[in-house]
């Protein structure tokens, strides 16, 4: 670390978030510009000196007809997250072990693998894997009047609420390499910025043709599809259990196979 | 596999929250989930090390105000056993639950209201999330290049940006 720490650091940012304190250093002035804007929602800049993560990321400095490959490099402490020629592949990597940490990580949220939107000053938390529809059926829902949270995390707590965590819907669809995303705008008005207490938890799954018909679901049942689904469990069982346990007891649950988003949207903003 | 007539629970390594009518397991060493309906929790606190088979089952005729086969309660704690809920692994001693139809013996079972112990495996942060995870998990010598950093891993795909996607996986990824 002493080894890392000797390279001449041009800028820092510590900042909070979730509880967790975070540091990210650079070697070129200019660099935190851009990370700005993959940081988790709702950082705050913190003056601590102490982190409990520090991310470094070390650009060369290029000279004009060297040979020499000179990679970008982006580290956990010590351990090499990324080593690339293209600088934004360090951002992405970036994000991405930010958003794993924090989630993972949270001191008193937890986080489920899911998408939610509010209604009527109540969220609807639906968690899922990927691949499951999720996203179109956020978007569907948005589309039909409800406000927009999460695509990504459930960020709930011990008191049955749900936080926004409004990261970018992205949609698959089928493309020649595989899928492709693409972004449905959102407006600002219908993306939320204040907690909510969770109206319902509704776990589906899609199948093309399928119709509707939701069955409630035990809290045993609901408390286990959570727990697959969380991303704090193993390193923070306790909390997690805590949690999962109180909103499965204060919360209707429902589950079954949906056919199109729209037809479920309707169904669910009622 | 010791074929114990005097089955003790797990008491060590284990969260438990109570619900309705339901209770949740988590097993901190094993990174399981468990929920036990009413029964299987009612079976699961008689096991003391002390209180054989036989007086489990006749405390249960007591609790439940109905005739309780000593099956079921072999079944009850077969399902805790293999869910990892006992000291030690149980067999029911030869004689025991065998030349008896499966039909037969679920008509026990759901006379005492079923006997339900349901298990997951709780997955990392990693594994739960959609987001690819850092090469770093798959690689040796700690560095990622494209098409090197998952070769250790062929459970994983080496994907554009530096990162190991998880299988089912194939937004942006591409093969090694």
């Amino acid at each position: 670390m002493k080894k890392l720490d000797r390279l001449g650091w041009a800028e820092g940012l510590s900042f909070s978030a979730y509880g967790l304190r975070i540091g990210i250093r650079s070697t070129r002035r200019g660099t935190l510009g851009r990370v700005r804007g993959i940081l988790p929602f709702g950082w705050k800049r913190i003056r601590y000196s102490t982190v409990d993560r520090i991310y470094s990321i070390v650009i060369p400095t290029v000279k004009k007809n060297s040979r020499v490959k000179r990679y970008n490099v982006l580290y956990n402490a010590l351990t090499v997250l990324a080593r690339t020629m293209n600088r934004e592949d360090i951002y992405t990597a970036l994000e991405s072990d930010l958003a794993l940490y924090v989630a993972g990580e949270s001191r008193r949220e937890m986080f489920v693998h899911g998408a939610v939107v509010g209604w009527r000053g109540r969220g609807i938390v639906f968690p899922g894997k990927s691949f499951s529809g999720k996203s179109t059926l956020v978007a569907a829902l948005v589309k039909a009047g409800a406000t927009y949270f999460s695509d990504e995390y459930a960020v709930m707590d011990s008191k049955g609420r749900v936080f926004p965590y409004p990261i970018q819907i992205g949609l698959r669809s089928p493309g020649r390499d595989g899928t492709l995303k693409r972004f449905p705008m959102i407006p600002r008005n219908r993306i939320a910025r204040r907690p909510v207490p969770i109206g319902m938890i509704v776990l589906c799954n899609y199948r093309k043709g399928a119709q509707w018909r939701p069955q409630t679901c035990s809290p045993g049942r609901a408390a286990l599809s959570l727990l697959s689904n969380a991303m704090s469990a193993q390193r923070n069982p306790k909390k997690t259990m805590r949690i999962v346990q109180h909103l499965v007891s204060s919360v209707p649950v429902l589950k079954g196979i949906r056919g199109e988003a729209r037809d479920v949207a309707g169904n669910l903003l009622v | 596999m010791a074929k114990r007539a005097f089955p003790r629970s797990r008491k060590e390594g284990l969260v438990i929250e109570e619900l309705k009518d339901e209770t949740l397991v988590y097993e901190l060493d094993r990174n399981k989930a468990h929920c036990l309906d009413q029964t299987a929790v009612w079976i699961w606190k008689q096991c003391d090390g002390k209180t054989s088979v036989s007086e489990i089952a006749r405390r249960m005729q007591k609790h439940l105000g109905s005739s309780v086969d000593e099956d079921v309660v072999w079944v009850g704690l077969k399902r805790l056993s293999k869910a990892g809920l006992l000291e030690e692994r149980i067999q029911p001693p030869s004689g025991i639950l065998e030349g008896r139809s499966r039909r037969d013996l679920l008509k026990k079972v759901a006379l005492v209201g079923g006997i339900g112990v349901l298990s997951i495996l709780v997955p990392s942060a990693a594994q739960a999330a959609s987001a690819c995870v850092s090469c770093h998990n798959a690689i040796k010598n700690g560095v990622s290049e494209i098409g090197k950093c998952c070769k250790n891993n062929p459970a994983l795909i080496c994907c554009q940006v530096h990162q190991c996607c998880q299988p089912g996986c194939t937004s942006g990824c591409i093969s090694v």
